[in-house]
């Protein structure tokens, strides 16, 4: 057998020879490829956090039924994803309400998985007879939203291809754009809004994927 | 000759497999210190390299509506562009962390340039701050 005809695959073999899994760093910046990532996620969330908790028009809000405590009570209702790319806009949502939670700025009302939950359980509560009715829990002493908080993920995508002009370069352009606003929800009035844009370029050479 | 090829094959080839296992480690990082009220900052240098190009600067601090806000200056003296991220770190009074989602903020700074930062307490108890500032480390 010739053995110069094998000299290639001990040239290719380390290629293939390894492979890895291993726990990152959840917080590093992540540009895998142009497509929506981590980053972008946490850099939305941090932006809006930050935002509002510095809002003094959020500071607190007046309504005759409440106790002492003033601070806006908040609704947090859907982000609108209305790029083109699958992105689930409910964890920049869960991201921004963990967050000012932790601030302790705001109060918050569940949403709606939230309700479905504790409806079944009033329900379990009152109509199963296993609970102490002393200390079965019902409707009707719920916290009323102050206002709704609610946004919309956009974007604008450009390509363009290989050509001679631009040496065989490939280019790939995404810009985002997020908005998050809050509405009274007796009034109707915007109270706060705020948009964070970010764009990502990927230049993907001749031999590029 | 046959034998030589192969033993330069195998030297080889062992060669690009101790390379293809290798990760690169995240480099070394600055960390930047300061406090409420303090004037003066501690700075950990762990990059020395990046340090004599990169600094932070006009560092003020003051509270608004009942958070301290910070903000810095990225200042570069390179004559090309950089690009490095940055975390904060949030603590209270009596130094403990402020346990609040965080994360590498990226940032390109251009030829000579500056980029102003502003971060913000997490909560009212925010009193002290450190930065960590590194070269960009992206998982790729």
């Amino acid at each position: 057998m010739n053995l110069n005809k094998l000299l290639p695959l001990f040239l290719f073999l380390p290629l293939g020879a390894c492979s890895s899994v291993g726990y990152g760093d959840p917080d590093a910046v992540e540009t895998i490829n142009i497509d929506y990532g981590s980053t972008d996620l946490q850099g939305f969330a941090a932006k809006m956090v930050e935002s509002m908790n510095t809002a003094p028009s959020l500071n607190y809000f007046e309504h005759p039924g409440k106790s002492q405590d003033k601070r806006v009570v908040v609704y947090f209702g859907g982000i609108d994803n209305a790029t083109s790319e699958h992105i689930d806009t409910g964890s920049i949502r869960d991201s921004i309400q963990t967050s000012l939670l932790k601030g302790g700025k705001f109060r918050f009302v569940s949403g709606k998985p939230g309700q479905q939950e504790i409806g079944d359980q009033v329900a379990f509560q009152q109509g199963s007879g296993r609970v102490d009715p002393t200390q079965a829990k019902a409707f009707g002493r719920q916290l009323g939203a102050d206002v709704v908080v609610y946004g919309t993920l956009r974007s604008i995508e450009k390509h363009k291809g290989r050509s001679l002009e631009s040496g065989g370069m490939k280019t790939d352009d995404v810009y985002y754009k997020f908005t998050l606003q809050c509405d009274s929800i007796e009034t109707a009035e915007v109270l706060w809004m705020e948009e964070k844009e970010l764009r990502k370029t990927a230049k993907t050479g001749l031999f590029g994927g | 000759m046959q034998a030589h090829h192969m033993r330069f094959a195998g030297v080889l080839a062992g060669a690009l497999l101790f390379g293809a296992c290798a990760s690169a480690p995240y480099g070394p990082q600055n960390t930047y210190s300061g406090r409420e009220g303090a004037l003066e900052i501690e700075r950990e240098i762990g990059n020395s390299d990046l340090n004599s190009h990169l600094e932070l600067r006009d560092i003020r601090s003051e509270r608004r509506d009942g958070r301290l806000h910070v903000q810095f200056e990225l200042s570069s003296d390179l004559s090309s562009a950089v690009q490095v991220e940055w975390m904060a770190h949030w603590f209270d009074e009596r130094g403990f962390l402020i346990d609040v989602p965080r994360h590498w903020e990226p940032v390109k700074i251009g030829p000579r340039g500056h980029h102003p930062c502003t971060i913000v307490g997490p909560t009212p108890s925010a009193s002290a701050w450190k930065l960590s500032v590194r070269p960009r480390n992206e998982v790729k």
